[in-house]
């Protein structure tokens, strides 16, 4: 009897934390407050940008492209969502159109700009066009690319653009965050793995979904955004290949995105750790802490991306920062899934 | 007795299938092939017997994907995974790499490859990465496979080729994805991806006929196809749009009837998860397996009805080749599974293909 009673009691000490599905605290702690902070930092970027348009100086185009760093932050600690609602009607590809290898879509915002095109310049004619458009990367060279000083100067098309783009920006953003917080749409279908529907049949496919997302996500980080910008030596980097050099962002974007991850960890799956696994959170928060103290020590150093990854020490550096996001990655990606009874396959886990 | 009931079978099932696999009377030891991941870490190929016995493993560069079968049965070209560059012949009698090669700069394989019907062609999928274009890559297998100038795919991202039974025609999965080395296995072009099946005449590289599904479906990524026994083509796609729901996976393609698509049963097409791995069609023609390893099932179809038949589960299933009239698979976990047995080889880890000798 006794141990009948020990038995119940460990059972229920176990219980809590499955009683409720983990998907509802990742997404009220972590994935709903990202989207929302990228909502509301879209809105803000439209009122920066209509007032430029309206009364057009160099102070309003300061006040544009501080909303537009405050968005891009917002966004790199929500990038990792690739799936669900990020699927729907392309709203991934609208709000990032990255890479853009064969700068396609910058050549093709230019060619927008040197023809003044009429439909780029409404929010509701500009969301119908090429992703590439319509995007951050599109907004980024608009307020700080090549002839974005005459936004400072004067309301022209290319203040239109911005808006509309700043505008299609916003909706897409307001319908991420509008999905999430719809508990009746894909929200349901993570919380009840199984319901008609759900691409999921048990919580830890559901729970590997956010793994794997994280996991791709410092993968991202280090293999490409870093390690293939870096190439083998200073001489041969090329920084442009990293998101946001332009507007001198790219070490923010990056600090964003272990942002997210960490954000996303913390929301529930750090809790599911079964107590003799619990060292594992541990580890990772110090992996992302490392990486993220060193780009915030290099954002400081007053030297812009390209200078830096191209500079011998600013390499050696970023060079550093490679390491931890790796260990961050296979905790995530091989220990996490390890402790929790969800290796991923090794055909599932990236097939071809 | 040179020639057992289990050559003899075989032999009367592929000439009714295929009519030039007969040739492959010179059989080895080695029954079927698949790339894997070793226990020390290490990307290798491996040559089982029909029950999944471990014949041999051979170590590879890097991670292998498929093989294409000389018609003569005596060699394989083992092709590096995309975005790899090394294709690894072996001798299928001693068991044994002889020889490798790469394609011409500024193209990667995708993995595939068949030979021409009189061994003297390997064609494969490529990458022109540059120019962003498919491309069937030609060797000249009797000058140590020596690049012929290659093929249009008429599509981004040509993933697997076959041979069709005339073999005259190529038929091309064109995946839609583009991809580039600079950015590795990263997704360029979701929004824009248009894939395509095309079937393409071996001695010209002319166009035979190209097929697109509406485009609603231009975010279903044609990746795998096999012949079945009534020519017609089935191909296997993976999902690259939203998941909710049972998202489509499975076409047809038949002449003058163009691309449509199929539905699996539905709680079948759910846990399909949007993805096939591979496929095979069964000896006889008659039925096709489809693996999908996300959601770690296997879905059997029949050619005629168009329907699918049975479906079962097998953890990270992805490899499948017939044998006899059922079919083979192998798992990532390291099993082997037919008919009515499995074999346990873990911790080998079998890769995306398995394919009969």
């Amino acid at each position: 009897m006794r141990l009948l009673a020990g038995l119940t009691l460990a059972l229920l000490l176990v219980l809590p934390a499955k009683a409720e599905p983990v998907a509802d605290s990742i997404i009220s702690q972590a994935v709903l407050p990202g989207y929302l902070r990228l909502a509301e930092a879209a809105e803000v970027q439209v009122t920066a940008l209509d007032q430029l348009c309206a009364r057009p100086s160099q102070n309003g185009l300061s006040e544009a492209r501080a909303a537009f760093a405050d968005t891009v932050r917002a966004w790199s600690q929500v990038e990792l969502y690739r799936f669900g609602p990020a699927r729907e009607d392309y709203r991934y590809e609208k709000l990032f159109y990255w890479p853009d290898r064969k700068g396609r879509g910058l050549r093709q915002v230019q060619r927008l700009l040197g023809e003044e095109d009429p439909s780029a310049s409404t929010a509701e004619r500009l969301a119908g066009k090429s992703v590439a458009l319509q995007g951050l990367p599109a907004l980024e060279y608009l307020l700080f690319g090549t002839g974005s000083e005459v936004l400072a100067e004067r309301a022209g098309y290319r203040c239109a653009y911005a808006l509309a783009a700043a505008e299609v920006i916003a909706g897409n953003a307001e319908a991420l965050q509008a999905a999430w917080a719809n508990p009746a749409g894909f929200p349901a279908l993570l919380r009840q793995p199984g319901i008609e529907g759900s691409p999921y049949q048990s919580e830890g496919e559901v729970l590997q979904e956010f793994l794997r997302s994280a996991a791709a996500q410092l993968q991202l980080v280090a293999a490409i955004k870093l390690a293939r910008t870096l190439g083998s030596a200073p001489e041969k980097a090329k920084p442009k290949r990293a998101p946001f050099w332009r507007s001198g962002l790219t070490l923010a974007s990056l600090q964003g995105n272990l942002q997210g991850v960490g954000a996303l960890m913390r929301s529930g799956i750090d809790q599911t750790l079964p107590a003799s696994q619990a060292h594992l959170a541990r580890s990772l928060a110090f992996e992302l802490a490392t990486a993220e103290t060193q780009l915030a020590a290099l954002e400081n150093s007053a030297l812009a991306w390209v200078d830096l990854a191209t500079s011998a020490e600013g390499y050696r550096l970023l060079g550093l920062v490679v390491l931890p996001v790796m260990g961050a990655q296979g905790l995530v990606g091989e220990r996490y899934p390890q402790a929790l009874g969800l290796t991923l396959g090794f055909n599932a886990l990236d097939g071809d | 007795m040179g020639i057992s009931r289990r050559h003899l079978l075989a032999g009367l099932g592929a000439a009714a299938l295929t009519g030039r696999r007969d040739a492959r009377a010179a059989s080895t030891q080695y029954d079927y092939i698949s790339c894997c991941k070793l226990a020390d870490g290490d990307f290798a190929v491996a040559l089982l017997s029909r029950k999944g016995d471990l014949r041999a493993t051979l170590t590879l560069p890097a991670r292998g994907h498929d093989a294409a079968i000389s018609p003569d049965g005596r060699s394989a070209v083992v092709f590096a995974r995309r975005p790899g560059r090394f294709a690894i012949i072996l001798d299928l009698q001693s068991g044994t790499i002889v020889g490798s090669f790469a394609p011409p700069p500024g193209r990667h394989f995708y993995g595939h490859g068949v030979f021409s019907s009189d061994g003297r062609q390997l064609i494969t999928t490529e990458n022109d990465y540059e120019q962003e274009r498919g491309l069937l890559g030609r060797y000249e297998v009797g000058t140590g496979y020596r690049p012929l100038p290659a093929f249009d795919s008429r599509g981004i991202g040509p993933h697997q080729v076959i041979l069709l039974r005339d073999g005259q025609t190529l038929a091309v999965a064109n995946g839609g994805i583009a991809t580039h080395p600079d950015f590795p296995r990263q997704k360029l072009n979701l929004a824009t991806m248009a894939p395509n099946l095309t079937l393409i005449d071996l001695a010209s590289g002319n166009l035979v006929e190209r097929a697109a599904l509406p485009n609603v479906y231009h975010q279903l990524s044609l990746r795998h196809l096999v012949e079945a026994g009534d020519a017609s083509l089935w191909i296997g796609g993976q999902y690259e749009g939203p998941l909710a729901g049972s998202p489509p996976t499975v076409a047809r393609f038949q002449l003058g009837r163009g691309l449509q698509l199929l539905d699996a049963r539905r709680d079948h097409g759910r846990a399909m998860k949007g993805y096939i791995g591979s496929l095979a069609c069964s000896r006889g023609g008659e039925r096709v397996a489809m693996t999908s390893p996300r959601g770690g099932q296997v879905t059997i179809w029949d050619v005629l009805t168009g329907r699918q038949i049975e479906a079962f589960a097998r953890p990270d299933v992805c490899g499948v080749a017939a044998r006899g009239a059922h079919f083979l698979f192998s798992t990532g976990q390291g099993c082997v599974h037919w008919h009515q047995g499995r074999n346990d080889l873990s911790p080998i880890q079998f890769d995306n293909h398995l394919r009969a000798l």
